[in-house]
């Protein structure tokens, strides 16, 4: 809980300029079309998005598994509870148990790397869709 | 279906957008909204699509009140300035969607549905583009579908925002002439928004001259251009040239050379009012001797023969800029040069008078 208080302005600030391009034409152009406000939100605004939001959640996912201070502070850090993964690390470092608190430190970076990579290709997609508009400037500092 | 908005009132902020306007609109009219920006004609057009909420005044769509009735309902076709095409949708979704979002009860099948979206691009000459994203389309493309698009869903009313504003002038052309012909074959009832007076002059029934959130003027583009009700409509309406006058007599001066004046208004207005007089470049003629009944002397500065007529550019005695326009053979006949002095009598004008 504490971890997604901390992570929504992430995810918001990686959504709001991708909405921001699209502007609110075409959900107008749906609405004059005889759509509702529903159906213009799950087929016109949502699709528009997706990039963006999945984006959003890629970023939301990294900042959650390296949350420290947060978590600590309000979850109570209960092992396979409410624990993150730097908090492990560090319980297990305490314990002086190196071996295994260097594995998690290990599997951490892993992540890590997988993260950077599904950024990058969901990034990417942004940044073609945004070429394809050719309103691509702004989105393209966003995305590299 | 006929169009009544009585009264409305809108303002963003301290931004007085429509101050208080009524305008009727008959079925099967084309109606122009034509001013300068800023002046409320794209306020106008998205109150009537229910896209925006008058803050007073009230919204009547074939007779039945709609002033509260959500876009959805109103049956209305609209036409954006920057296309607004559904860019994740291919052409073909895109011209389907309004038929796709009906309630169950009301939607056709999916063969209508594929029958229908055929037959409008076969209409809009772009069948072959149906399988095609927007962004792979060129502007004026983009925008006849998105007039496909609108048109799908049978609309009561056709509205278009600047339809060809972002269009180069030659596509602008050819969609002006397709807009008028497609109102010929289906006799919609079509309201669409422009700067551009050209566009609104040949392609609406009737123009409605917009200003400051009023309107200045209503009536058929020949009224609009010959029979200009207000000095706004005679400026916004083409080329014309100022001089100011006063009235003596029943009879205008300018700069004490009398004007012989064509119509009756000069003579509403009493001795030593001003008078404002406007006459269009093609109206001045150009001698080199005086004719003696109302002309004045002026230099020419610049002549521009490449077009189908030409244009002089004069100054006056006193020193206003004059535009005037003749045809090739006047200007055979005259030789006109840089430098030299002529004078100008206008052949027909338009005279308004204000007290001071």
């Amino acid at each position: 809980m504490a971890g997604i208080v901390v992570m929504f302005p992430c995810g918001a600030r990686e959504l709001v300029p991708v909405m921001e391009a699209a502007g609110t034409e075409e959900e107008q152009a749906a609405l004059t079309l005889g759509a509702s406000g529903w159906q213009a939100f799950f087929r016109i605004t949502l699709p528009n998005v997706k990039w963006g939001l999945l984006y959003g959640v890629v970023i939301c996912n990294a900042r959650a598994m390296g949350e420290f201070g947060a978590v600590s502070v309000v979850s109570g850090h209960i092992r396979g509870l409410t624990n993150t993964m730097p908090l492990y690390v560090e319980i297990l470092y305490n314990d002086y148990d190196f071996a295994a608190s260097f594995a998690v430190a290990s599997l951490l970076t892993s992540l890590a790397l997988v993260t950077m990579v599904a950024k990058r290709i969901v990034g990417g997609s942004i940044r073609y869709e945004a070429l394809l508009e050719g309103t691509g400037d702004e989105m393209e500092h966003k995305a590299v | 279906m006929s169009i009544e908005v009585s009264n409305i009132r809108k303002a963003f902020g301290s931004f007085v957008a429509l101050d208080g306007m009524s305008l009727k609109i008959e079925t099967g009219e084309l109606v122009a909204l034509l001013g300068p920006s800023g002046s409320g004609k794209t306020t106008l057009l998205r109150i009537i699509a229910g896209l925006e909420i008058p803050d007073s005044g009230a919204v009547h769509l074939g007779g039945m009140e709609a002033t509260e009735r959500s876009t959805q309902e109103r049956g209305v076709g609209f036409v954006f300035q920057h296309y607004a095409l559904f860019r994740h949708m291919t052409v073909f979704e895109n011209v389907a969607f309004g038929l796709r979002v009906r309630p169950r009860r009301s939607r056709p099948s999916s063969d209508q549905i594929r029958a229908r979206v055929n037959e409008l691009l076969k209409l809009m000459q772009l069948e072959w583009a149906g399988p095609r994203y927007p962004s792979q389309l060129s502007g004026g493309q983009r925008q006849r579908v998105a007039l496909a698009r609108a048109l799908a869903v049978e609309p009561r009313v056709l509205l278009l925002d600047e339809p060809f504003g972002a269009l180069d002038a030659k596509v602008r052309e050819e969609l002006r002439q397709w807009l008028r012909r497609l109102h010929e074959e289906l006799h919609l009832t079509g309201v669409f928004v422009t700067h551009d007076q050209e566009e609104a002059l040949e392609v609406a029934t009737r123009v409605a001259v917009l200003n400051n959130g009023r309107i200045e003027q209503v009536g058929t583009p020949e009224e609009l251009y010959h029979r200009p009700a207000t000095p706004f409509v005679s400026g916004f309406l083409g080329n014309v040239n100022l001089f100011h006058g006063r009235i003596q007599d029943g009879r205008v001066y300018i700069r004490g050379m009398p004007i012989s004046v064509h119509n009756g208004e000069a003579r509403k207005g009493a001795d030593g009012d001003r008078a404002m007089v406007y006459v269009r470049p093609h109206l001045l003629d150009i001698q080199l001797v005086p004719n003696g009944k109302g002309s004045f002397p002026a230099t020419v500065l610049h002549i521009n023969a490449a077009g189908p007529r030409v244009k002089v550019e004069l100054t006056t005695q006193w020193g206003d800029a004059v535009r005037v326009e003749i045809d090739h053979d006047r200007m055979l006949e005259l030789k006109l040069k840089p430098d030299a002095r002529v004078y100008l009598s206008p052949r027909e004008n338009r005279v308004f008078t204000y007290q001071i």
